[in-house]
């Protein structure tokens, strides 16, 4: 079907220099706290104008890899995740950051972005048209399970108080439901202040929560330096690190499989990734309680999902014109201006493009593995920069971010709003994930149920016969009584043998 | 210093009240809010029509997409805006005439000072490849004959429900079953994916679809036959007498000096004209379409019109 000689023609010194400069340009962008791979993409693209069709393109993937993957560098140094997608890696890379080894929760985080990268290609490169036609299989019924599925994954991630998380989440609902509705345009919640039309928009209130409680819980010890023991990283021990890998073999094959397959649905994006992968990877561990200490598992599994849904989330752009999250959007606009209209015709008319596509993807990742491994170094140097010069600069970054989002002022308030709120929560020992992913999911829930009661002709009949809706309800009750009955176990062995090595949690 | 102060205020103030200033504009770089994400078919045509203006005016035009609740959120930037012709809207009727009347929102499209219309896009009725529909008359036959039962995929209280409602009252009372998605994607998916029957989506993003034979069009909504699709009849030439131009237009702040206008509306009349635009916005199955600002408010005050009748009559004023 494809001639892959022709992925010759994007081997030119000009397209690997724009390669280079494409990820480096990424990875710089993605690496700032409050700035995302879709500012990237969009603050890159007009660079590309003045390119032919196949530099435009290689640039684009370029950027979009490079900023995909910067986003583990503040999310594992401090505790920032810069876009939803990496806000599982601060899960444990950040813990392991604060033990003093920052250089080695980047190795495994830049790795296992690799080995994403590189399986997420394969999918792209030989089962694009297949899985393209799966993501049609999708309608109303099945991403209204989906993301039932995804809420239930907040029940094994919460450790501390199920109801604390459950509270937050409810929370994050409510805000979801703001503004005019998604289904049919209806304002509400909105106490007449017309600026709360458009609603809570994710990225502020994301890095509003996550950064701006960081900040003030600092505050606290601002005159301490950052504690680094690793501070000369070198390629050597990022290969020693490497190893290590190979008892992950599995972890990395399901958390590739899960990013793929969320990436791959258009709306839910890279996004989702991350946490269901994490969740699953607990799930399956033999020693659950060490998530969230420092695992490198738990790195490796966000890292690798979130890499591979960029794969995942070309899919369906390519094979069939729909953008699977902002960035993949922003592309699809891109490409349209180059002329090239993805879409079911991108691979018949137009299948040299298709292959520059692959090759850059493919290339970039090496790219951004190299780079990155060299950007250890000097990010940890920048970890020494005194707190009180670098939070003010990460606040500042963060207001930019925010406030170019949409050119809109009110983001900037809700940044700093939901960052006070975060304050409070961390305070009182509510969890921040929860009201994330319920803010996320909570317009995407209702809307979809919305339209499937309206197709079962007004009552909720119609799931009985869609087998994928169904299944992934059985996953969700499945994964909750797990996940219960995992912690009343744990929570007995603790009282029965308090003196006893810890049981293992199955 | 006192007096530096004091003349830099009069300065300021004498150029804000005399319009005679007014003639150096542009002199700064002028902000075009598209209320919609990068991409579309409303961003396409900005960039494209303002990337033309290069040469035509000593400032650029920039497109900053402003997005968010049904397009208002950017509308409402403009219309806060200062009246002075640096901030201006693009839009189209199915919109700004809709959505501010729906969502009861404190200004309409009647806030704004028309500048011109720019381009004209075009709708397409359309149905699976599958379909047993061969022509529109076949489909509202069947919607007819099964009350309830044919899945109609449209943007509830936006310019596609107001489409459908546009092509019920003509052919009279209409009773499909609403499949609820937005935007021509959501849509194009919706049908692809078999979960709704037939909808209508801006003809050029359908068009990769139909030469890939995914999808069939049943008829055009415009009130002409587009150019890029000679062979395919309207609504109207099949007996129904209901269309929709989807009229890309620009709006400045209420209060705008007209001279602003003018300079801005003559750019905006000879980028449309040039051979170099007309070429560009084609590969985008757009039609150069330029109107003045007195054709433009008559234009749109006709659609309106339309619209507050529809929706009066559908109940969905409250």
């Amino acid at each position: 079907m494809l001639d892959l000689s022709q992925i010759f023609v994007i081997a030119t010194p000009f397209n690997f220099l724009i390669m280079l400069l494409g990820v480096f340009g990424g990875l710089v962008v993605g690496a700032m706290p409050g700035l995302t791979s879709t500012m990237a993409v969009a603050l890159l693209v007009p660079i590309t104008f003045g390119m032919d069709v196949n530099q435009g393109l290689v640039m684009l993937v370029a950027v979009y890899i490079g900023s995909i993957s910067g986003g583990l560098v503040s999310a594992a140094l401090l505790n920032i995740p810069g876009t939803p997608s990496s806000v599982a890696t601060t899960f444990d890379a950040y813990p392991m950051a604060k033990r003093g080894e920052a250089g080695k929760a980047l190795g495994y985080a830049v790795f296992a972005s690799f080995l994403g990268g590189l399986i997420s290609f394969f999918a792209l490169a030989l089962l694009a048209p297949i899985l393209g036609s799966f993501a049609l299989k999708f309608g109303p019924f099945e991403y209204f399970a989906l993301v039932v599925f995804t809420l239930s994954c907040i029940i094994s991630i919460s450790d501390k108080s199920l109801t604390k998380g459950l509270i937050a989440a409810t929370v994050g609902m409510l805000m979801a439901m703001v503004g005019l509705s998604e289904t049919d345009s209806v304002s509400r919640l909105t106490f007449g202040i017309s600026e709360l039309q458009a609603g809570f928009s994710v990225m502020p209130v994301l890095i509003g929560m996550y950064a701006v409680s960081q900040i003030l819980t600092d505050v606290e010890q601002i005159k301490k330096p950052f504690k680094i023991i690793d501070v000369n990283f070198t390629m050597r021990e990022f290969l020693r690190v490497a190893r290590e890998f190979r008892h992950s073999v599995k972890n990395v094959l399901r958390s590739a499989l899960i990013g793929i397959g969320v990436g791959i649905l258009p709306g839910i994006g890279p996004g989702l990734s991350n946490i269901v992968a994490y969740s699953q990877a607990k799930a399956a561990a033999d020693d659950p309680d060490s998530f969230g200490t420092g695992n490198p598992e738990g790195i490796i599994a966000s890292e690798t999902a979130n890499n591979a849904a960029t794969g995942g989330a070309l899919i369906p752009l390519l094979t069939l014109g729909i953008p699977g999250d902002a960035t993949t959007m922003m592309m699809l606009g891109a490409f349209m201006i180059h002329g090239v209209q993805p879409g079911p015709l991108l691979l018949r008319d137009h299948s040299e493009l298709l292959l520059v596509i692959l090759g850059s993807y493919f290339i970039s990742n090496i790219f951004m593995m190299l780079l990155q491994v060299y950007f250890i170094r000097v990010l940890i140097r920048a970890l020494m920069i005194p707190r009180y010069i670098l939070y003010p600069v990460i606040l500042g970054l963060c207001v930019i971010g925010c406030y170019a989002l949409n050119s809109s002022m009110s983001d900037v308030w809700v940044f700093f709003a939901t960052g006070l709120l975060g304050y409070v929560f961390k305070r009182t020992g509510f969890p921040l994930l929860p009201l994330v992913l319920g803010l996320i999911l909570g317009g995407m829930a209702e809307n979809h149920l919305r339209v499937s009661i309206v197709m079962g002709h007004g009552n909720l009949s119609g799931y009985l016969d869609r087998p994928i809706a169904l299944g992934f309800f059985a996953a969700a009750a499945l994964s909750v009584v797990y996940a219960l009955w995992c912690k009343r176990k744990a929570a007995r062995a603790a009282k029965q043998c308090v003196l006893a090595q810890p049981e293992e949690a199955l | 210093m006192r007096k530096v102060f004091v003349a830099v205020l009069l300065a300021i103030l004498t150029a804000t009240a005399l319009p005679v200033f007014a003639a150096d504009y542009p002199d700064k770089a002028i902000q075009v809010v598209v209320p919609w994400k990068p991409g579309g078919g409303s961003d396409i045509s900005a960039r494209i029509i303002g990337d033309h203006m290069k040469n035509l005016l000593p400032e650029p035009l920039v497109v900053s997409n402003i997005d968010g609740a049904a397009g208002l959120n950017g509308a409402y930037q403009v219309n806060r805006a200062r009246a002075d012709c640096y901030t201006v809207l693009w839009e189209h009727p199915g919109n700004l005439a809709v959505a501010p009347m729906v969502t009861k929102a404190k200004f309409s499209w009647e806030d704004f000072e028309p500048v011109a219309i720019t381009a004209m896009g075009s709708t397409a009725l359309i149905v699976r490849a599958d379909s047993p529909y061969k022509t529109a008359a076949d489909a509202f036959a069947d919607i007819k004959a099964h009350p309830g039962q044919v899945r109609w995929a449209l943007a509830l209280n936006a310019v596609s429900h107001f489409t459908f409602l546009n092509i019920s009252h003509s052919v009279g009372k209409l009773n499909v079953m609403y499949i609820p998605a937005n935007g021509d994607k959501g849509r194009i998916v919706s049908l692809l994916g078999g979960n709704s029957d037939i909808s209508t989506v801006g003809f050029a993003s359908v068009k990769p679809y139909l030469e890939s034979g995914d999808l069939r069009v049943l008829a055009m909504v415009n009130s002409e036959r587009s150019p890029f699709a000679p062979d395919i009849p309207t609504l109207k030439e099949q007996g129904v007498d209901a269309s929709y131009d989807f009229l890309y237009s620009v709006f400045a702040p209420k209060g705008t000096p007209q001279k602003n206008i003018e300079v801005l509306t003559t750019a905006f009349r000879k980028a449309v004209a040039d051979p170099s635009t007309r070429e560009a916005l084609k590969e985008q199955s757009l039609v150069p379409y330029y109107r003045t600002p007195e054709e433009t408010r008559k234009i749109w005050a006709k659609e309106a019109a339309l619209y507050k009748e529809l929706a009066k009559e559908n109940g969905l004023l409250k």
